[in-house]
């Protein structure tokens, strides 16, 4: 598991099946008082495999809004936000981001692995 | 788990559900009392996202995601709304109807002054086809509830008396919000909406777990104001019983035929 999801600073986890194949992990806090307070995650699946992997992730650890796009080959980037200084405001804006980016990061990752 | 989709309907599934999930995650950031009471490790399934493919997929998904100790949760509306009266008496809506304004003034008892003043405060927007002003059923819901809300006087339990529907404009449409947003999150139907402070609380039957309105009310500062006045209206269910028992009137007075009260919904014989 990743170093930002394995932490745990966020109290509560839950999914969301987008497709047989997409789905969206969720992790926040009951009580957000300070950040982090969200985790949105995409997860897939390639080929006929079972097994779930992490793709692109959206969240608030590290002080500030970022996205985490991750790769099969372990060399994951970090694209840091604009940070509304307001962690709902943020959290629409990665909500919007998802959105627009889901599908191209599922290809990406696809294509990394290939 | 596999739906043996081409590209493009992945595609599609993905992007109306992850609309629908947005939502609900939105309103439940919003009401942390709702998120506690989520199981962690739940995975939600969606219905009733307004897709007819979609929702048959997503049918489809839930039976192939079941699997003992799995927390799997449906959310969502259905698309059929059922109450059935303790004296047997069923009435069931068809969620994916539109309602013209004709239809609404005979169920609800608006008139159609009113239909239109919530129309001019943007309160309830209705869809155009190329005759009619035609409304869903989160909004027939909307309506109903405004005339139980300027029907009733005796709604307010202790914090104030709201006589009239004497909202600002943006009150009332936070206030009707309410209805549409919570039908369509499929949750809460008891909960009631509470305004006050130019704010909707969301209270819970007991008061005591209205985490949301506690907070409020210890945030307030209460010696800058003369009067603070909290109104509590009709629960949602409220809302959708009094629609079912309009339906049964008009079953009754046999002001729609057979054949239309089966298009708009269905009312079973008790």
């Amino acid at each position: 598991m990743d170093e930002d999801l394995s932490r745990k600073d966020l109290d509560l986890e839950f999914l969301y099946l987008l497709t047989d194949r997409d789905r969206i992990r969720v992790r926040v806090k009951t009580s957000p008082k300070c950040r982090p307070t969200y985790v949105f995650q995409l997860e897939c699946r390639f080929d006929d495999s079972d097994s779930w992997t992490s793709v692109f992730r959206a969240d608030d650890f590290h002080d500030r809004p970022h996205l985490d796009i991750l790769s099969p080959s372990g060399k994951n980037r970090k694209e840091w936000l604009y940070d509304f200084e307001d962690d709902k405001l943020n959290m629409k804006e990665a909500e919007q981001l998802i959105k627009v980016r889901w599908e191209k990061e599922r290809q990406r990752y696809e294509s990394e692995l290939n | 788990m596999n739906l043996n989709l081409t590209d493009s309907q992945r595609s599609h599934m993905g992007a109306v559900n992850l609309d629908a999930f947005f939502c609900h995650i939105n309103a439940l950031v919003d009401n942390p009392a709702i998120l506690e009471e989520i199981p962690g490790g739940t995975t939600f399934i969606f219905r009733g996202t307004g897709d007819t493919w979609v929702d048959q997929q997503n049918d489809l998904l839930a039976e192939q995601s079941e699997s003992p100790g799995r927390n799997v949760c449906r959310i969502g509306s259905p698309n059929i709304f059922s109450l059935t009266f303790p004296d047997g008496r069923q009435v069931s809506y068809k969620t994916d109807y539109f309602w013209p304004e004709s239809e609404i003034c005979q169920l609800t008892k608006l008139t159609a002054r009113q239909v239109r003043f919530l129309e001019k405060e943007k309160a309830v927007v209705p869809t155009l086809d190329e005759k009619n002003r035609l409304f869903t059923f989160s909004q027939l819901l909307q309506m109903q509830a405004y005339k139980l809300i300027k029907g009733t006087k005796s709604i307010s339990q202790g914090f104030g008396q709201d006589k009239d529907v004497n909202l600002k404009r943006a009150d009332l449409q936070k206030l009707l919000g309410f209805y549409a947003d919570y039908y369509l999150k499929g949750d809460i139907y008891q909960h009631v909406p509470m305004f006050g402070n130019g704010q909707v609380f969301l209270v819970a039957p007991d008061i005591s777990n209205s985490k949301e309105v506690i907070d409020a009310f210890a945030s307030m500062n209460w010696r800058s104001q003369n009067q603070i006045t909290f109104t509590l209206y009709p629960s949602l269910f409220d809302v959708f019983k009094q629609l079912c028992e309009n339906a049964w009137t008009l079953r009754d007075k046999e002001v729609w035929t057979q054949a239309e009260l089966e298009q708009r919904l269905m009312v079973v014989a008790a």
